[in-house]
């Protein structure tokens, strides 16, 4: 009997460790390699590539072990059941962030703080606000917010306050301590900001009085798409954009559900998770609704020197049936459904994305070659509250003047 | 390649043992020593690339040294001798070059010699072990415990052998003389080998490693300056646990696959935290280390037969160079005569009669407050930092009223940190006793129910250990990275 036991075990711990790696062997070698991923939102390694690479000597034989690792790791056949398994059970059982960066707090709220730099919740990062970068972002920004108001340009920030900002109490305790009672650092610069004569939108109160659970999903990094018409609808009735001609969408003629991805549980591994969101119906059609390859073409302009050609796809330029005005729209991930508003109720709008900006944009140019009536720009408070940058002027450099150069702050 | 990689755990290994498995039914035994042989230097090829090569020039070199040795003659002290210093050549070149270079640059400017040119020179894992096992190769052919192995497919297999090769335990040649000339895998060996590899596995995948998240992040991410004393307690706990679990589970694993190979290594620790005096500490600890210095160092110094004096003398020479083994570092040197410092202590009659009359909880307290304390410097890479570290284990230091969120201990710590920590604190302080009283409770051995509970139990820490070393290396992005 014991001899019987022994050998099932000994079997059984043999196809264990055999059986995944015969898999994936076989993956690799019918040519059947997965090449990205969509959960992870990265390009895999792949055995395809690399062997072409190495057989023409740009890839030195030191190298190949490193990849062939890589390659194993991407493409084993069991790796994404058995992470979100065991992901889930360490996260949803005892607490512990699985992914980087991201941090589990209370009553079911994960944050995206980018720990442990904290370089996303600016009260708790450990060498605090870059006070230098502050200082010259509130100069660049101001200055080029009144050079185009002095040529009868509005322009208009709006900055979106993360849910750490919303529900500093739902941060784990750590966390919560250090924030409370300290002034918030976005609405330190957002104030000074406005001294200087900018139009800004920081609503943290208009947000926390909508309550969280209809701004955000408790899991999700960004906010939500409803949440953006509700909030897009106050700004034009209320908010900082009321002056201009656009009127808010109506809200609760649909009310349609959407399913979208909690992107944080693809942070931890343990995605996708869909959750469900009401969004409005859009009502009208738009006359157009292009990409800018599409846009160029009919209209024989050339952007390329704002733009790559490659991220011209994301880029869109609309058509509205209604409205008589341009509008430049330029934002981030956390800007929600303008088409709704600038699309519609604009005769051309150009919306663009911090993504596709080539580094050395400029918006004053943009500004010359597309003549807008106003400029509204949506960015995430983290872009404004800047911690411990790597390469903070990436996006306000934009805002300089042509021909200048980011101040350097460091005497050099 | 390391053993908690998804390429080692579900390629590398299944192939050698299937391909060995095969072989052994044929019962060709230099087959399998060539196969091995091969795998063994893919193996470290994999993770050394260009040092494979070195590892091929130890093996010819002991080669021809013990085939020199084997002769005979008069010249055998010389020949020793010299095939010693080959190896400790090798070792010093590789290991010890950037310290020497960088001491006596500071020495020489002290006079105002300039800067000397430093050239950093590469440390190839595993050459401590390698080198040591190679010694211990010629020792034992000059002493006549060994015989000359005239097949260099055989020594080569000796001294690369995977399952050893990165982290021991530090096996002497005398011991697998015989299994590699002649072995056979039985299935008892061989469900014991699945035993040892599975637990090391959970050792090293699950505590070893979460213990050095706690203790990597905070050190990284904290100057000892900013904290305080509970903030260096967990980092201290953390990493006794990390090293133990580290180390004690890498060489399971090594005895695991050595009893699925065919070979039987030595046990390296013996659950060392439960020793009562840091001499049965060193009897627990490393065990192939610490007896590889008693044999081929201790002793030969003169051991304890020259009086108290020599013997201390002898002691700190050992410990040492035991800290100098673990390090390139005066750090590791002064861990190392920081045990040899009380080694030498509870020698004395006074304070060791003292120690041997205090009730057994409170010795392994003073144990564990020497082991920890030691810790520091091997951990802290500078000497003020570790200095400064223990001044705040000892007296209470509040976190500073200045100091970032990286300074509280609640950063580090979680539901499953604590799970974790408590658990390899009740395995570390189990004695080997008790755990024979607990396996006892499934049946005696070799009975069929103890036999299921043991297998059942191996399977589920594989599951375990396997499903976290697959999910640590996951890399999500919010935005598409190519």
């Amino acid at each position: 009997m014991t001899f019987w036991i022994r050998l099932l075990g000994s079997l059984i711990f043999l196809a264990a460790i055999a059986v995944p790696g015969v898999m994936t062997v076989q993956r690799i070698a019918s040519g059947q390699e997965e090449a990205r991923s969509l959960i992870e939102n990265r390009q895999f390694a792949q055995f395809s590539v690399l062997y072409p690479s190495f057989l023409e000597g740009r890839l030195p034989l030191r190298r190949v072990p490193e990849r062939l690792t890589d390659i194993f790791y991407d493409q084993l056949t069991v790796r994404t059941r058995v992470t979100r398994w065991i992901n889930s059970v360490l996260v949803n059982g005892f607490g512990h962030s699985t992914g980087a960066g991201v941090t589990i707090g209370e009553h079911g709220f994960w944050f995206q703080t980018e720990s442990p730099s904290y370089a996303h919740l600016a009260c708790a990062a450990p060498d605090g606000l870059d006070q230098d970068f502050a200082a010259e972002f509130v100069d660049v920004y101001s200055d080029f917010q009144a050079r185009w108001a002095a040529q009868g340009v509005p322009v208009y920030l709006i900055v979106i306050p993360k849910k750490s900002s919303v529900v500093p109490e739902y941060l784990p305790s750590f966390l919560r301590e250090r924030c409370e009672g300290r002034p918030n650092p976005t609405e330190q610069i957002v104030d000074r900001l406005r001294a200087r004569g900018a139009a800004v939108a920081y609503d943290l109160e208009w947000f926390r009085d909508q309550g969280v659970d209809r701004m955000f999903d408790r899991r999700s990094y960004h906010w939500d798409d409803g949440a953006g018409v509700r909030y897009f609808n106050y700004l034009f009735s209320d908010g900082l954009l009321s002056d201009t001609e656009i009127e808010p969408t109506p809200i609760g003629d649909d009310g349609r559900i959407w399913i979208d991805h909690v992107d944080l549980a693809n942070k931890l591994g343990i995605g996708p998770l869909d959750y469900e969101m009401r969004r409005p119906r859009v009502r009208d059609r738009l006359r157009g609704n292009f990409d800018l390859n599409e846009w160029l073409a009919e209209t024989g302009e050339d952007y390329t020197s704002h733009f790559d050609r490659r991220s011209f796809r994301s880029a869109r330029f609309m058509r509205g049936r209604v409205g008589t005005g341009r509008a430049l729209y330029f934002g981030d991930s956390f800007s929600k459904r303008p088409d709704n508003y600038f699309g519609l109720q604009m005769e051309e709008s150009l919306i663009l994305w911090t993504r596709n900006m080539r580094s050395d944009l400029r918006m004053d140019s943009l500004i010359q070659d597309f003549h807008p009536d106003f400029v509204v720009l949506v960015f995430v408070e983290s872009k404004v509250a800047v911690v411990l940058p790597e390469d903070p002027q990436s996006v306000w450099s934009a805002f300089l003047p042509a021909g200048t150069e980011w101040p350097d702050s460091s005497g050099d | 390649m390391v053993f908690t990689s998804a390429l080692f755990l579900f390629a590398f290994l299944p192939f050698c043992l299937i391909v060995n498995a095969a072989l052994a039914a044929t019962k060709n035994i230099p087959a399998q020593n060539i196969f091995l042989l091969i795998v063994s230097l893919v193996f470290y090829a994999f993770g050394e690339m260009g040092y494979a090569l070195i590892m091929i020039c130890s093996i010819l070199l002991n080669y021809g040294f013990g085939l020199w040795l084997g002769r005979g003659g008069k010249m055998r002290g010389t020949v020793l001798g010299l095939g010693v210093a080959a190896n400790l050549g090798i070792l010093i070149y590789y290991k010890y070059f950037n310290f020497l270079l960088v001491n006596l640059s500071g020495v020489l400017a002290l006079v105002g010699v300039p800067e000397l040119p430093s050239e950093l020179v590469h440390l190839p894992i595993g050459i401590s072990f390698f080198t040591f096992q190679s010694i211990s190769y010629l020792i034992d052919i000059y002493r006549g415990e060994a015989e000359v192995q005239k097949n260099p497919f055989y020594l080569g297999l000796y001294i690369a052998l995977f399952p050893q090769l990165i982290a021991g335990p530090i096996v002497r040649y005398s011991m697998v003389d015989a299994e590699i000339r002649h072995r056979t895998i039985r299935l008892e060996n061989y469900a014991q080998g699945i035993r040892l590899f599975c637990a090391g596995l959970f050792q090293k995948a699950i505590i070893a490693d979460t213990m050095a998240k706690v203790v990597d992040n905070a050190i990284d991410g904290v100057a000892v300056g900013e904290m305080g004393t509970g903030l260096v307690w967990l980092v201290v706990i953390a990493y006794t646990l990390q090293i133990f679990f580290d180390f004690a589970g890498y060489s399971n694993m090594a005895l695991g696959l050595g009893r699925m190979f065919g070979f039987t290594f030595p046990v390296n620790f013996n659950q060392p935290y439960i020793s009562t005096s840091i001499r049965e500490f060193w009897r627990r600890w490393h065990i192939s280390l610490s007896s590889w210095f008693r044999d081929y160092l201790y002793i030969p110094l003169g051991g304890s037969r020259g009086g108290p004096l020599m013997t201390y003398r002898n002691l700190l020479i050992v410990f040492f160079v035991t800290g100098l083994w673990h390090g390139a570092s005066w750090n590791f040197v002064l861990w190392g005569l920081w045990h040899g410092a009380f080694i030498i202590l509870e020698r004395d009659r006074v304070i060791g009669g003292f120690l041997d009359g205090m009730p057994t909880i409170l010795r392994r307290i003073y144990v564990m407050m020497v082991v920890m304390i030691g810790w520091v410097p091997f951990r802290f890479e500078s000497l003020p930092d570790a200095l400064g570290a223990i001044k705040r284990m000892l007296i209470w230091t509040p976190t500073p009223e200045t100091a970032s969120v990286l300074s509280s201990p609640s950063q580090y710590t979680d539901p499953w940190v604590w799970t974790v920590m408590l658990a390899a604190i009740v395995i570390a302080m189990i004695s080997p006793e008790r755990g024979r009283w607990m396996s006892d409770r499934f049946g005696a051995p070799g009975t069929a129910a103890r036999e299921v509970v043991l297998a059942v139990g191996s399977l589920l820490l594989l599951a375990f250990s396997s499903a976290i070393i697959i999910s640590g290396g996951y890399t999500a992005f919010i935005y598409f990275r190519f």
